[in-house]
């Protein structure tokens, strides 16, 4: 694994935080996971790469991380659906950004929500997961790269 | 000059040529027989009119002398005596030469003369009638007298003249009822003129309906030739379609035409769709349809490509031979978030008609299947590759000592991502976390390096930089730690890698050993080192080699079963930490050993010694240098562990416990060997993690000992003591 691709995907996530959140995200300590449901926090938005490295790329957040983000952004509407587009509209950043650094050799494919565990997405089985824990405002959520 | 290829439409264009000729026949015979039917019917008014001007002329005769006989006015009679003379005898005048005469109608009309035998008889006999009374009626016709009254003019000469003609005139008209002989002359010639007629009607009619019977004839023949011919023709052609259609629905290959504008044509193969995994292609642009299914930079290369091929000259052999697009990775989003990769492979032909480029066939092929094979076969081969250099690094190194490494690697690397894992945050945090890490990763290198396994060794020894790189760093954050975890995945894949290699080796040793048993029975003098014994055996053979000197190790009670489980795994990093110390800064070179009055060869030896209910004693003692005691300081000063003044401070204990700092060395410089100060940290974390305590002991030349006891165990006791 490039560390120079994960870190375009770190960044893209930071980014977000630093423009839409108005306070800054902190990375932790990136590690190693063999089952990425284990790191689902309820609401995670999805996209696919694929092109010069194949797998996924999960943004996965808990809903009250959502909701302050939300409201954070003047955004009162903290229902389901309004949560759903958030994590998704996160995920959209994070692919915009990976478009932008890498993609004339990549496809990256529009975000998907998945509410819950998620039993439906294809992970390459072989593959250890990179989980790149996310701290904004004492809130945890997490970033997981997985790609081969 | 050019003639007119009509090829296989030469048949109807005749037939209906013909149709046309007979059409127009027709319609002219129209014209011809409704011309001769007016002029027949002139004809017959005309012989009928002379029944009555026959009749007329002897009436008027009459009238005429009867209105003169009685005084009476003669000027009438005399009138239509002359019109219906001069009208009969022009008219009998015509009829036996042509000519044109005073219709009906009062219209001039032309009549030609009777030709017939019948007719030019009855002509002929009322010649013959007429020309008496004619030569008669002369005198009366020419008369013409200005006295209306007739006593008057009975008076005079001319009128005494006039009523003799009249009375001869009579008497030639009566003679032989020559009037009614006209009138059957007359009559005669009507009838006859009236069954010419229509027997020439008769005739023309027969004529035209042959004429509409053959036109009608010409009509079926053309219209069952071209229900024929189009009945062939759609057969032939719809036998072609059924074939092209069952030729394109069974074809594997994605078959189909491409315009200059990159447009599929449309028709193309059933399996285009499959390939493509999308309804509808026919029209659609090829270019926007790759679009969406590789990336950027291959639609580029892809419409370049092609573009080639429609230029004006083009070498077909070398195009193929440029073709970027014979294997092309496409990826089908599949809606949720992943994408199905395909492999594709494209072949670009010429369409020429005409000696001009029309369209280019392209032939698509779904080649995963060989893609993924070849690349099984690439990836098998540098796995081979890889594998054999595995090997060779393993091969000389014991299957089960090869396994409880990578046990205790594999629980090592364990240790680290949970220590990865762990959510708390801040500098201090992560710097602890760092020194943690470390010291796994360590103890992994000093058993890698120990078994003699220097791929595992390298890569931990590349982790620890990393570790020391960010160590070294003003600020650390939780990114700094990404490179460490890219390296550990690759650590873990690399010792599973190893692993799945002793695995196939020990199912391989095992069938060998099965078959050379009763070989080996016979042959067992020599009992093999094993467990931590032999693995220190080997670091010691290989380190010392490695730094030139010679060593002599002893082992006692330091086999598997010697040790209690539970202490098997620290007293194996412990040792192996004091031998490699040991022979890095204790035992001497030969030369330096011959010159302090010792033996070449340095002795190490190593005890593991159950005490009863008092526990259990590590004894580790080598007959090198010592410890030098003023170098501990100096490098203790150096790297900022101490002060100045606490060094005078300091006596002897306390300075050989600066040796258990981390971070402490005094080497100068960093090899796989020593010089990072974490082997002596890592053995004063284990004896603290099981409650043991360390005694150092040494003498300036001599030795240098370490003896560590550990608490007993309960259960354990009884069997190790």
């Amino acid at each position: 694994m490039d560390e120079l691709d994960l870190q375009v995907f770190i960044d893209g996530t930071t980014d977000f935080f630093a423009q839409m959140g108005g306070e800054k995200a902190d990375v932790g300590t990136p590690y190693l996971v063999s089952n990425c449901n284990s790191e689902i926090k309820g609401f995670t938005g999805i996209i696919g790469v694929s092109g010069k490295r194949r797998g996924s790329v999960y943004f996965t957040a808990p809903p009250v991380l959502l909701k302050v983000l939300l409201m954070s952004i003047g955004e009162e509407d903290t229902s389901h659906e309004n949560l759903c587009d958030m994590v998704g509209e996160v995920a959209n950043v994070i692919s915009g950004s990976a478009r932008k650094e890498f993609g004339q050799d990549f496809l990256i494919s529009v975000p998907v929500v998945v509410v819950g565990r998620l039993d439906k997405i294809v992970v390459p089985a072989e593959l250890r997961s990179f989980v790149v824990p996310i701290s904004w405002k004492s809130y945890d959520a997490a970033l997981v790269i997985s790609l081969e | 000059m050019s003639t007119l290829n009509l090829g296989k439409y030469r048949t109807i264009v005749i037939s209906i040529a013909l149709f046309i000729v007979f059409d127009a026949g027709v319609l002219i015979l129209n014209f011809y027989i409704a011309n001769q039917f007016a002029r027949d019917a002139v004809q017959v008014n005309l012989a009928g009119r002379q029944r009555t001007e026959s009749q007329l002329v002897i009436k008027a005769l009459l009238q005429t002398d009867n209105a003169l006989g009685s005084g009476n006015f003669i000027d009438h009679p005399l009138h239509e005596l002359k019109e219906s003379y001069r009208t009969f005898d022009e008219t009998l005048g015509a009829f036996a030469k042509g000519g044109t005469i005073l219709g009906a109608n009062g219209e001039m009309v032309d009549i030609p003369a009777i030709t017939n035998a019948y007719g030019r008889r009855v002509l002929t006999q009322t010649y013959e009638t007429w020309l008496p009374l004619r030569e008669a009626l002369q005198p009366i016709i020419g008369f013409e007298a200005q006295i209306d009254r007739s006593a008057e003019l009975i008076m005079t000469d001319d009128g005494a003249e006039l009523e003799g003609d009249l009375f001869h005139a009579i008497m030639v008209a009566t003679d032989d009822n020559r009037d009614s002989r006209l009138l059957d002359l007359a009559n005669s010639l009507t009838v006859h003129m009236e069954d010419e007629a229509s027997r020439r009607a008769m005739r023309l009619r027969v004529i035209q309906v042959t004429g509409i019977c053959f036109a009608l004839i010409n009509f079926f023949i053309i219209l069952f030739h071209f229900i024929r011919n189009l009945s062939n023709s759609d057969a032939e052609v719809e036998k072609a379609r059924r074939e092209t259609d069952e030729i394109l629905e069974t074809v594997n290959e994605g078959l189909f035409l491409l315009d200059e504008e990159f447009r599929i044509g449309t028709q193309h193969s059933a399996a285009l769709n499959r390939i493509f995994r999308r309804e509808s292609l026919a029209g659609v642009n090829l270019i926007e349809l790759l679009r969406g299914i590789v990336p950027d930079t291959t639609v580029t290369v892809a419409r370049d490509y092609i573009s080639l091929f429609f230029g004006r000259r083009v070498n077909q052999n070398l195009v193929d031979d440029l073709n970027p697009l014979n294997e092309v990775e496409v990826h089908f989003d599949t809606g949720s978030s992943s994408y199905l990769v395909r492999h594709l492979g494209f072949d670009f032909r010429r369409v020429i008609v005409n000696n001009k480029l029309s369209h280019l066939l392209v032939t698509v092929n779904d080649i995963t299947e060989t893609v993924a094979l070849e690349r099984e076969l690439q990836e098998s081969r540098v796995k081979s590759s890889e594998q054999l250099d595995m090997l060779m690094d393993i091969l000389h190194i014991e299957p089960e000592m090869l396994t409880d490494f990578l046990c205790s690697a594999e629980r090592a690397l364990g240790k680290v991502n949970s220590i990865l894992r762990r959510s708390a945050k801040g500098e201090d945090v992560y710097r602890a976390k760092l020194d943690q890490i470390f010291r796994e990763v360590h103890s992994v290198k000093g058993e890698s390096s120990a078994l003699g396994l220097s791929s595992v060794e390298a890569q931990a020894h590349e982790l620890e930089d990393l570790i020391a790189d960010v160590r070294g760093r003003n600020y650390i954050g939780g990114e700094d730690f990404l490179p460490l975890t890219i390296k550990l995945d690759e650590l873990l894949s690399h010792v599973h890698g190893v692993r799945e290699l002793v695995g196939r080796l020990i199912e391989f040793r095992t069938a060998f050993d099965k078959a050379q048993l009763e070989v080996v029975e016979d042959d067992r003098r020599n009992v093999p080192r094993t467990g931590i014994t032999a693995v220190l055996h080997n670091l010691a053979d290989r380190m010392a080699s490695e730094q030139g000197k010679r060593v002599n190790l002893n082992c006692v009670g330091l086999n598997g079963k010697d040790i209690p489980e539970l202490y098997r795994g620290p007293v194996k990093d412990i040792t192996v930490q004091f031998v490699r110390n040991g022979i890095v800064h204790g035992i001497e070179t030969p030369e330096e050993r011959l010159s302090s009055q010792k033996g070449q060869v340095g002795r190490i030896s190593i005890s593991f010694t159950p005490l009863g209910n008092k526990g259990f004693e590590l004894s580790y003692r080598d007959d090198g240098r010592g410890l030098d005691l003023d170098a501990i300081k100096s490098a203790a000063l150096q790297r900022g562990f101490v002060s100045a003044d606490q060094i005078g401070t300091m006596d002897e204990r306390a300075v050989m416990g600066l040796i258990f700092q981390r971070g402490f060395s005094t080497s100068e410089s960093v090899s796989t060997d020593a010089g990072r100060g974490v082997g002596m940290d890592l053995v004063r974390n284990l004896v603290n993690e099981l409650d043991g305590k360390v005694r150092v002991s040494t003498a300036r030349g001599e030795f240098t000992q370490f003896k560590i006891t550990l608490p007993a165990l309960y259960g354990d006791v009884d069997k190790a003591a």
